[in-house]
């Protein structure tokens, strides 16, 4: 073990000024690496089994960690035989920059990765939020600040006073018609009651015409006692007869016409009183049915104030969300820095050219800031003061 | 007829936080990623009477972009705004002596920003 570790480390020695074209830190481990393996194969060539592969292969890597150990704790002096890397002496070039080559591309991508992901993301749900709001927009909802509401009356609101206004006429008017209907049954009552005067003064004729008719027969009956005399008489009696029993004649037809009016009335006053009573009936169902609507419309109108003071709340809420969103912006920018500086220390490490001191490196990254919470964290200030935001300046 | 903005910024995320707090005060909105596109809308369209522009783009930063909006044949009268992150006095007298009329630090509040654009809008 001793034997490789000195071999190796011999080799490397080599290695370094041999091939220190770019890149020397590299191959001067690969090439440690291999001449560990070859000897650490050779014993092992006789007999090759499970055992002395894992042996061979333990062996193998162990020398490649050695290698590159001792290539990173080699003294400075032997290192900066051409000039290169950092001032602070920290370590050698070779594996430092062999480092650099290797995982400055991998964190590139992690970082252009996290950049891209939030991008994408964040644009989504901005998409999205925006699309939603619209569509509150669109449905009336008009943003609010809480949820306990005297906001001015809305649509529904509105829709039920103009319910009320307009069905009250509606029952005033059903109401006037059972007035007018009861008006009717009252006057059709007292053509009954004039039908029935009628009646008597019709039967008082009759009754006069019969007390006309014994005059006459009175009459005549003188005239024949009164012989020669009483015979002019006699003929006027005779006309007086014929004359009152034409009254009674026509006082009769009167009165079976009476008769006859008197039950057409009392006919039509009975039906104009069963019509009422189901007038009523209907009325009062209609005006139950009514107040019944009104009280769901104000019931809807209630829900609907509610919904849509909620509604806005919600909106207001989605809005402020999307307001928020705004981080991802400085995010990228933030970012972005980073991505160049990384890109700046790749170009070096891959061409090998030599860093420039280490303060104008740091004034270079400072110029690039754009955010004062940039500044503030490259000066270890972050406590210097809060972030004045959305303040508009005038010129 | 509504009168429009024309947003100039690479975040889209943002030109969409932007473009909401916009057409909610009734103005028509257009956008752009960086200046070149910017440049690009203004001589498509007809008239824009204000533009809202961010300072760190790709292909054209928002003082170029500025510088070049002065220039333009049709809208070299339309006020411009600044939106952006940097705070730092010399990079708002830049923008000033471009010829930007307000400055704007992020993240806005739509309140600030609709006040602004309503005093600069032109009629």
């Amino acid at each position: 073990m001793n034997q490789v570790i000195s071999t190796t480390r011999a080799s490397l020695g080599a290695g370094a000024t041999r091939w220190r074209v770019g890149g020397g830190e590299g191959l001067s481990v690969r090439m440690a690496a291999v001449l560990a393996v070859v000897f650490a194969a050779l014993p092992l060539l006789d007999k090759a089994g499970g055992l002395q592969i894992t042996a061979l292969l333990g062996v193998a890597v162990i020398a490649v960690l050695a290698a590159s150990r001792w290539g990173q704790a080699r003294p400075a002096g032997q290192a900066d035989a051409a000039g290169e890397h950092s001032q602070d002496g920290r370590g050698h070039a070779e594996p430092v920059q062999a480092l650099l080559q290797a995982v400055l591309p991998l964190w590139l991508q992690h970082v252009q990765a996290v950049k891209g992901q939030t991008e994408e993301a964040v644009n989504q749900l901005a998409t999205s939020f925006a699309s939603i709001s619209n569509q509150f927009e669109a449905a009336g909802f008009k943003v609010s600040a809480t949820s306990a509401g005297d906001d001015a009356p809305d649509a529904t609101t509105g829709l039920l006073a103009r319910c009320e206004r307009e069905l009250q006429p509606v029952i005033a008017a059903m109401n006037r018609l059972q007035q007018g209907k009861g008006a009717m049954s009252a006057a059709l009552r007292e053509l009954a009651e004039v039908a029935g005067d009628l009646q008597q003064m019709a039967s008082g004729t009759g009754q006069i015409a019969a007390q006309t008719n014994l005059l006459a027969i009175n009459a005549a009956i003188e005239a024949a006692r009164a012989g020669e005399a009483g015979r002019g008489f006699a003929v006027i009696a005779r006309e007086i007869r014929n004359l009152s029993q034409d009254s009674a004649k026509t006082s009769e037809q009167i009165t079976r016409r009476i008769a006859q009016v008197t039950q057409l009335m009392t006919n039509t006053v009975e039906s104009a009183e069963t019509a009422a009573a189901s007038d009523r009936e209907a009325i009062d169902m209609s005006g139950r049915v009514v107040q019944q609507v009104l009280s769901y419309v104000h019931e809807l109108a209630v829900g609907s104030q509610q919904m849509h003071q909620q509604g806005g709340v919600i909106r207001g809420d989605i809005e402020n969300l999307l307001l928020n969103l705004q981080f991802q912006d400085r995010v990228s920018q933030m970012i972005a820095v980073i991505d160049t500086d990384m890109q700046r220390l790749r170009g070096h490490a891959d061409s090998g050219s030599a860093l420039p001191p280490v303060n104008e490196w740091l004034a270079d990254l400072q110029s690039q800031y754009s955010m004062d919470e940039q500044r503030q964290s490259h000066t270890a200030n972050a406590s210097a003061g809060a972030r004045p935001a959305g303040g508009v300046e005038f010129f | 007829m509504a009168k429009t903005i024309l947003v100039v910024d690479d975040s889209s995320s943002l030109r969409t936080v932007v473009k909401m707090a916009l057409t909610r005060a009734g103005y028509d909105v257009l956008e752009a990623g960086d200046g070149r596109q910017a440049l690009a809308e203004l001589d498509k369209a007809a008239k824009v009477n204000l533009i809202v522009s961010d300072l760190n783009m790709p292909n054209m930063d928002g003082i170029t972009f500025v510088t070049e909006v002065k220039k333009h044949a049709r809208h070299k009268f339309t006020p411009v705004i600044m939106l952006t992150t940097e705070g730092q006095d010399a990079k708002k007298e830049q923008g000033r002596a471009a010829g930007a009329r307000a400055w704007i630090l992020k993240p806005f509040n739509p309140p600030q920003l609709l006040d602004a654009v309503s005093k600069l809008i032109q009629p």
